[in-house]
């Protein structure tokens, strides 16, 4: 009796030892890839047309600033992404292109991880919200008043049940010819409109200019700082000439990260022309932000999204060109201070 | 068997010639009240003299050459109920038949009581419990089987203080002192022969320091001979235990041997994604050459996988109905997958070796190696969101007053998308969608893993001790024991999931200093070679590599002697501790300071302790005891970021601690009483936690040294035997646990080792956290004499503290817009609400033709089901940074708990023969 019990210990035990299996899953399956049947029911219309809603709305000039309709209708816009925050520069952003326009998506942060560039996604943004900041229109959640009060039109989609229910993903893909433009010396007075205001555009022929734009200094950088602990920010326009700094594209020391402006032009002597004259706006957070500026009157290409900021009224009016990663700027480096 | 006994002759014999030539004795037999079945190797003391014997096969044992007068022996064995005797002796051999009652509960305390609490500083140290030991001191008793419910540390103090060897050799981790049980949990039966000594008393085989010396004896002639097994069910730790264990007994070729198995399965019925997937082995083998040689070799390993806790927020808990909420898991295939899972099998092999001079000489000589491997697993994330469900972001107090913050409470209380847990398939979507990057070939690249930290440790260590009892009773006996650690730290990609590869670079730095490649690099050597970072599958190392070393040699001696009736142990050791760091990789950040060995650290200890024990007379005894020591820092205080450099942790030095206490024992039959007072102060800790830091936007080590401590509080414990099987028992400890300083902290950024604030961490007078100061157990057991058992127990809990974050008792954290009584808050702890628990249990054996035993425990825990009593937690680190107002505050983030389980049960069926 006792070898019996015994044995059926024994077998117990390795029994368990064989069904213990508790680091054992199998890979999930591959996630949904929606595509345009799965909005059929929806009223799937193009970005232009998206955009259109609110310029029918509040129109084009000054007076939009600042802005906000809400979309109440059942409507969904498909994109490819065209952007991406990898690089640190492009923040809490997606920026999708259908051909017809492109728009920005206010998102949370690290959208790289989710969104590929030339993966195409659909938004469906009935209960989201159309925004005009400084001639820039975004598709964010409705704002706050605080948010108002800030001049903000609309706000970022912050946490994943929200942006769950708006934003789906498409099949993944490349950026083709067709989803971006080439501009160069020739033609850009032709090509660059309002309607590519957050296109992805390869700018080819640009040249690098120390000098002024519109009665300011460039390269300069924002200082942004704090003082007695405010929370509203003192800004300071700097140089890093005269600072002793290099002059790179941004500036980063320890925890004061601020953004950088450098100027690049096709009329090197115009210093007023806003169709040709480009600020190159990089965050003091971007991974480039310490790479140095190209030696004055260098040519070279870059490819960026196209943008337009203003005052908050709407004068100042420049086009500020935002780097996707530091790739996309073909230019050499300058020789470091001293060399 | 007969060399035993023939030794044991001797033994009596001899104390015979010393004491004097008296014709009187006393032989005895000794029995199980229950079986009847005689015992062997009962410690058999009489008491008032030094004179000791152990009974033999058949349950005799013998004490000869007695005067004429009143003795009382005293019986001690495992399993089974101390016992004190008086007996009247005259000019003739007294013949005696002593009846001892199986001890009241037999299973032990499972480690499992203190399941994995996972802390979110990177320490990952192991929550461990200061004593398992089944002591049979009355407070010790009520304090490990009732006040582990609550996590309590005797006394207050940190496990390791608590000394705790096998075989005599010492066995706290070389790197952080903390008690080993681990090593063999599971394997109950093989250990519970120990030797236990509570507060400031010395072992037999060490100094011991402040909460006592356990002594583990895997000897298996001291086991007792046959076969135990025992099956458990419970909802508390795991669902299944099963064990099985034989012991041979002393065979006539000299030889013994033993062996246990065992085997833990299954969750709890409280927190989900916590489970046991733990094995125990052991064996152990003794050979007895002749009377005075012999050698044992024990072998034993808890191969264990177990699922860990996170602690939560109050938010959390509210918006998931119950404390129990655990974030640290996900569905994933239809299945709980926790991310937080240890994973460790480290095996621990003993050679014993015992030369018996003389009668009166003893020379043991033990070495030990542990080795194997000790992982704990954790997500880790390049890029993206913080993939854990109750990150601050994600819950709707980050969105007060907002539609986002109404549509988040909504989707926690409904578990939209499963919102509460880990989101595992959106992990491996992503991991799956990153595109290929030809610079690290084929594949993708993985931005969220699981990664396993380990500490895999070679451990050996040396011991010799001789003792020797001189012709006057008193005894000396002193030892040697050297140590050498080699622990290797290391992280491993466990799970891809999904990913092909890992990169692996420093995210904390390539953030902060990103413009340039080298100071994100984790591994130069490598990059120098190829041009890029390593790439990592999985089971590859990555991220850091380093040998932390430890090299310690002690000797120690102490003397006993006696006074008339006041018996004196002085004790004193000296030793030595050498600590270093070995950097395998060299880090682009440090590149002259991560690869090769650091500076070594060099530490002298030791320890000068004081034991007086007054017999006023066999019922009534008075002890005093009084200790003072010095002891090295852990090794990972030691240094102030070892995963990337070999600094020194600024300030870091030994740690002294001084020690008194007090007792009052009463002992009359059954009715026992022990009443005790402790002061103890501690100075000069060293302490490091790195973090996230808010203000400083940094990933930090923040290094206090010189904290002091100070406890003392009392001990009242009593076991009232009231009517035939009917006993009243009961405990109190009162303590009062503070910081007697404000310590030196420097604030260091972990990647460049600048610093970036010093000063005073303010909690001075602030209390001691992780345990209940006060503390109060007051019981009923009963046994039948047809062996029914049953005991009901109220237990009462205060003066809890919660475990602070010392950045908020810094200035680091005032903005000028703070008002004093901000301050006065955001330096307060918090003190947890006094509790109730009440505990049951019953069991019965049934003894079998006078072979067999069957007998079953049923424990109930927490009959009352007060599911709100906090059992621990911790201030987070973090600070929330408020700008809301026109000038910027900080805001501690919400402190997060545990909480004890409701109603569980534990129910143990055994069988042995």
């Amino acid at each position: 009796m006792m070898h019996r019990l015994i044995q059926i210990m024994m077998a117990l035990l390795l029994c368990v030892g064989f069904t213990g299996c508790y680091d054992d899953f199998d890979d999930p399956a591959p996630a949904k890839v929606w595509n345009d049947g799965d909005f059929a029911g929806s009223k799937l219309i193009s970005i232009r047309d998206f955009k259109q809603l609110f310029y029918d709305e509040y129109g084009s000039g000054a007076s939009a600033l600042g802005k906000t309709l809400e979309i109440t209708d059942d409507y969904v816009i498909k994109g490819k992404v065209l952007s991406s925050d990898q690089a640190g520069n492009v923040y809490k952003s997606v920026y999708i292109y259908d051909g017809t326009a492109a728009i920005e998506l206010k998102l949370m942060v690290s959208n790289y991880v989710y969104y590929q560039v030339g993966q195409t996604l659909y938004v469906k943004t009935k209960g989201l919200a159309i925004g005009n900041y400084r001639f820039m229109l975004s598709v964010g959640n409705m704002p706050t008043e605080k948010d108002i009060e800030k001049g903000y039109a609309n706000r970022n989609i912050e946490t994943q049940v929200e942006r769950d229910q708006h934003i789906f993903a498409g099949e993944l893909g490349k950026l083709s010819e067709d989803d971006y433009f080439v501009v160069t010396p020739d033609n850009y007075k032709n090509v660059l409109t309002d309607d590519l205001l957050g296109c992805l555009i390869r700018f080819e022929g640009l040249q690098y200019k120390k000098g002024y734009f519109d009665g300011d200094r460039y390269p300069q950088y924002l200082e942004t700082v704090y003082e007695n602990n405010s929370t509203t920010a003192t800004y300071t326009n700097k140089y890093y000439e005269e600072e002793g700094l290099e002059e790179t594209y941004a500036y980063n020391d320890g925890n004061d990260r601020y953004y950088g402006s450098s100027l690049f032009t096709y009329t090197p002597d115009n210093e007023s022309s806003k169709q040709s004259n480009f600020i190159v706006r990089v965050s003091g957070y971007a991974n480039f932000a310490l790479r140095r500026l190209p030696e004055n009157g260098k040519t070279g290409n870059i490819t960026a999204i196209y943008t337009k900021y203003s005052s908050r009224t709407g004068g100042y009016i420049k086009y500020q060109l935002l780097i996707n990663k530091f790739d996309d700027i073909e230019f050499d480096e300058a020789p470091a201070l001293g060399e | 068997m007969k060399f035993k006994a023939l030794l044991l002759l001797i033994v009596s014999f001899l104390s015979l010639t010393v004491v004097a030539q008296h014709a009187g004795g006393i032989e005895g037999t000794i029995v199980s009240r229950t079986t009847r079945m005689t015992i062997d190797n009962v410690k058999v003391t009489l008491l008032g003299s030094d004179i000791t014997t152990v009974s033999d096969e058949k349950g005799k044992f013998y004490i000869h050459n007695l005067a004429s007068g009143e003795y009382t022996l005293h019986f001690e064995t495992a399993e089974y109920e101390d016992m004190d005797l008086p007996v009247r002796v005259e000019q003739s051999i007294r013949e005696i038949r002593v009846v001892m009652i199986p001890a009241n509960r037999v299973p032990m305390i499972d480690d499992a009581v203190f399941a994995e609490f996972d802390m979110e500083i990177m320490e990952d140290a192991q929550s461990l419990p200061s004593s398992l030991s089944a002591s049979k001191d009355v407070f010790n008793n009520i304090a490990s089987y009732q006040f582990s419910e609550m996590r309590f540390n005797v006394r207050g103090y940190d496990s390791q203080f608590s000394d705790v060897y096998m075989n005599g050799i010492q066995l706290n981790d070389a790197m952080t002192g903390y008690t080993p049980w681990s090593l063999w949990s599971g394997l109950n039966d093989a250990t519970r022969n120990q030797e236990v000594t509570t507060g400031i008393e010395m072992g037999d085989m060490g100094i011991g320091g402040i909460a006592g010396v356990t002594n583990i004896n895997t000897r298996p002639s001291q086991m007792r001979k046959g076969w135990r097994m025992s099956l458990v069910n419970s909802n508390s730790m795991y669902r299944f235990r099963g064990m099985l264990t034989y012991s041979s007994g002393v065979q006539d070729n000299g030889w013994s041997y033993a062996f246990s198995l065992s085997t833990r399965q299954g969750n709890n019925a409280y927190i989900n994604g916590v489970y046991y997937n733990a094995y125990g082995y052991f064996a152990t083998v003794e050979k007895q050459f002749n009377p005075q040689h012999r050698l044992g070799l024990t072998v034993l390993g808890a191969p264990t996988e177990r699922g860990a806790q996170m602690a939560a927020t109050q938010e959390a808990y509210d918006l998931v109905g119950n404390n129990y909420y655990n974030p640290n898991w996900g569905w994933q295939d239809g299945k709980r997958r926790n991310a937080r899972v240890r994973d460790y099998h480290e095996p621990l092999a003993m050679l014993n070796y015992t030369f018996d001079i003389t009668d009166r000489s003893q020379l043991n000589i033990a070495t030990s190696l542990r080795f194997g491997k000790n992982g704990y697993s954790a997500l880790t994330w390049y890029g993206g969101p913080d993939p854990r469900p109750d990150y601050y972001r994600y819950l709707p107090s980050f969105y007060d007053n907002t539609t986002t913050g109404a549509w988040l409470e909504e989707a926690w209380l409904a578990n939209t998308n499963n919102i509460r847990h880990i989101n595992w398939d959106d992990l491996y979507m992503i991991n799956r969608n990153q595109p290929e990057n030809l610079n690290y070939g084929m594949g993708h690249r993985s931005i969220n893993m699981i990664e396993e930290r380990h500490t895999d440790q070679l451990d050996w260590n040396f011991y010799t001790q001789f003792s020797h009892i001189f012709k006057d009773n008193s005894k000396i006996s002193g030892g040697v024991n050297f140590r050498r650690n080699r622990t290797e730290y290391y992280s491993q990609v466990k799970d891809l999931l999904g990913g092909d590869y890992w990169v692996d670079i420093d995210k904390f730095a390539e953030r902060d200093f990103g413009s340039t490649i080298i100071p994100y690099q984790n591994n130069m050597d490598y990059y120098e070679r190829y041009g890029k970072a390593p790439i990592a599958r999985e089971g590859d190392k990555y991220s850091y590599d380093y040998y932390g070393n430890n090299i310690q040699a002690r000797a120690w001696a102490h003397y006993n002697f006696s006074v008339d009736n006041l018996e004196i142990g002085l004790g004193g050791e000296l030793g030595h501790s050498t600590l270093w760091r070995h950097g395998i990789w060299r880090k682009g950040l440090f590149l002259n300071n991560s690869q090769g060995d650091s500076e070594k650290q060099n530490y002298l200890t030791y320890k000068a302790k004081a034991n007086f024990r007054y017999t006023i007379s066999a019922a009534h005894t008075l002890e005093a005891n009084v200790v003072y020591m010095q002891d090295a820092p852990a090794f990972q205080y030691a240094f102030v970021s070892p995963r990337t450099r070999n600094s020194e942790t600024p300030g870091v030095s030994a740690e002294k601690i001084f020690g008194v206490d007090a007792s009052y024992n009463l002992r009359m039959g059954d009715l026992r009483v022990r009443l005790s007072g402790y002061y103890t102060t501690f100075n000069d800790q060293t302490k490091v936690i790195s973090y996230y830091d808010d203000v400083e936007s940094t990933y930090s080590n923040f290094a206090m040294s010189g904290i002091d401590k100070q406890h003392f509080g009392l001990e009242v414990a009593a076991s009232i035997p009231l009517y035939e099987g009917l006993a009243l028992k009961g405990a109190l400890s009162w303590g009062q646990y503070t910081y007697t300083n404000n310590p030196n902290y420097i604030q260091i950024q972990d990647n460049s080792g600048q610093i970036k604030n010093q000063g005073k961490v303010y909690w001075k007078g602030k209390r001691v956290e992780s345990t209940p100061q006060t503390a109060a157990n007051i019981g009923l057991s009963y046994r039948s004499s047809n062996n029914i058992f049953a005991s009901v127990d109220l237990n009462y809990y205060n003066n809890m503290y919660l475990s602070m974050s010392p950045l908020y008792r810094t200035d680091a954290v005032l903005t000028s817009g703070m008002s004093q009584q901000d301050i006065l808050d955001m330096r307060s702890q918090e003190k947890f609400d006094a509790a109730y628990v009440l505990n049951a249990s019953i069991g019965k054996n049934w003894y079998i033709k006078r072979i067999y035993t069957l007998g079953f425990s049923l424990s109930v825990d927490n009959l009352l089901n007060n599911q709100g009593i906090k059992t621990g937690g911790f201030e987070q680190v973090r600070l929330l940074k408020n700008k809301e107002e026109s000038t910027l505050t900080y805001q501690p983030f919400d402190s997060k708990y545990f909480y004890m389980y409701g109603t569980n049960y534990y129910l143990n069926v055994y069988f042995r023969f």
